[in-house]
């Protein structure tokens, strides 16, 4: 994984408006997350995930990509079209739920978790990284494939 | 004693467990020596996982512990590791004002209606002509399934358990049934108090009285069979 971070906060459809406020929270946090050059290849993975404290309210989860990747330009990567895989999960937190995390820093996770317990405001979880093959996978999305 | 967390987190780890072994992994739970901590190790094969389960409200306070046992748990070779969430039932406190006294009195009042009694014919059971008083000496445990407040009134559904004393005329062992049974003499009388579990459904006033029982059942079938 080459970035990741998170925001408090609901996300926002690409058909809500007034997203530039929204826009802007994302780009400051990535600005404080990564200060290298933006990435140049053309072979990233986005992975966002949406902790959601009330279940049903925001935005559909496949309407939640464009906003996003949009505000990481020029910081994270140039143009969202290095992008080739993206994945987007919502988790409703008054369910049960895994947090089955093998690569992000330990700082952030540790603050995922006490993020998580405090239940206050939905948080976000961003990671670009680059993919090392060209693979079409198919079946459950999720799950210990036997 | 044991916590609810304690007990719901205890009964997360046995089904995790159970699951896990239905995968085909060797599972161990609360293992000693180099992994003690951990709540599941489990491996298949060459893949070896960590899981850890948590009741959602000791997130905030177990994250740096939660955080090491990750971090312990990568550093020693482990391939994952999982943390499983578990959120308990959110409770909602409820409570109406006089509820039990209101319903004692209209229970009391509206006795032999808010009685179930089931006949039985069983040796050693009370049947209905055994029975010559129930009487209610009152209600607690009161637990309220539902309020909708409307500008009729308020209807509240829930159950309690209700205190009844019960006298029943003794059979001595041996004795017939006869045309002159049950005897009239109340010296023979035997008195018992138990608890049984009742359900309402009532409407109560603005006042908090109630105008109206929809549905109040004690249900005696553990006495009477």
């Amino acid at each position: 994984m080459l970035f990741s971070m998170l925001l408090l906060r609901t996300p926002l459809s690409i058909e809500a408006k007034g997203n530039k406020g929204y826009q802007q929270s994302i780009k400051k946090e990535a600005k404080a997350r990564y200060i290298e050059e933006p990435l140049d290849s053309d072979d990233l993975y986005v992975r966002i995930v949406w902790f959601a404290r009330k279940k049903g309210v925001g935005p559909d989860v496949d309407n939640i990509f464009k906003r996003i990747l949009d505000a990481l330009e020029e910081i994270v990567y140039w143009k969202d079209r290095q992008i080739r895989q993206c994945l987007a999960t919502r988790i409703d937190i008054e369910k049960e739920y895994t947090l089955s995390v093998r690569h992000i820093p330990d700082d952030l996770y540790e603050r995922l978790v006490n993020l998580l317990g405090a239940w206050n405001s939905d948080i976000l979880f961003f990671e670009v990284g680059q993919l090392s093959s060209q693979q079409a996978i198919f079946g459950p999305i999720d799950g210990d494939e036997q | 004693m044991t916590t609810s967390v304690e007990y719901l987190e205890a009964a997360k780890i046995e089904e995790v467990a159970s699951q896990l072994r239905g995968e085909g992994y060797q599972v161990t739970v609360s293992p000693t020596g180099r992994d003690e901590g951990y709540d599941i190790i489990a491996s298949r094969g060459d893949k070896k996982l960590v899981i850890e389960v948590k009741v959602n409200s000791q997130l905030r306070d177990s994250a740096a512990l939660i955080k090491n046992l990750r971090r312990r748990a990568l550093d020693h070779g482990y391939d994952e590791f999982r943390l499983v969430v578990v959120s308990p039932p959110r409770e909602v406190r409820v409570s109406i004002e006089k509820l039990k006294e209101e319903l004692f009195k209209y229970m009391e009042q509206n006795l032999s209606s808010t009685l179930a009694v089931h006949s039985v014919q069983t040796s050693g059971e009370l049947g209905p002509s055994d029975i010559n008083e129930i009487r209610l000496i009152g209600i607690g445990e009161i637990d309220i399934d539902s309020i909708d407040i409307t500008t009729d009134g308020i209807q509240v559904v829930g159950n309690g358990v209700a205190r009844i004393e019960i006298g029943y005329w003794e059979i001595e062992e041996g004795s017939f049934w006869s045309a002159g049974f049950p005897p009239q003499d109340d010296k023979s009388l035997t008195k018992w108090r138990t608890g049984v579990p009742f359900s309402f459904d009532v409407i109560l006033n603005h006042d908090l009285t109630i105008s109206k029982a929809q549905h109040i059942e004690v249900d005696t079938s553990s006495f009477s069979g």
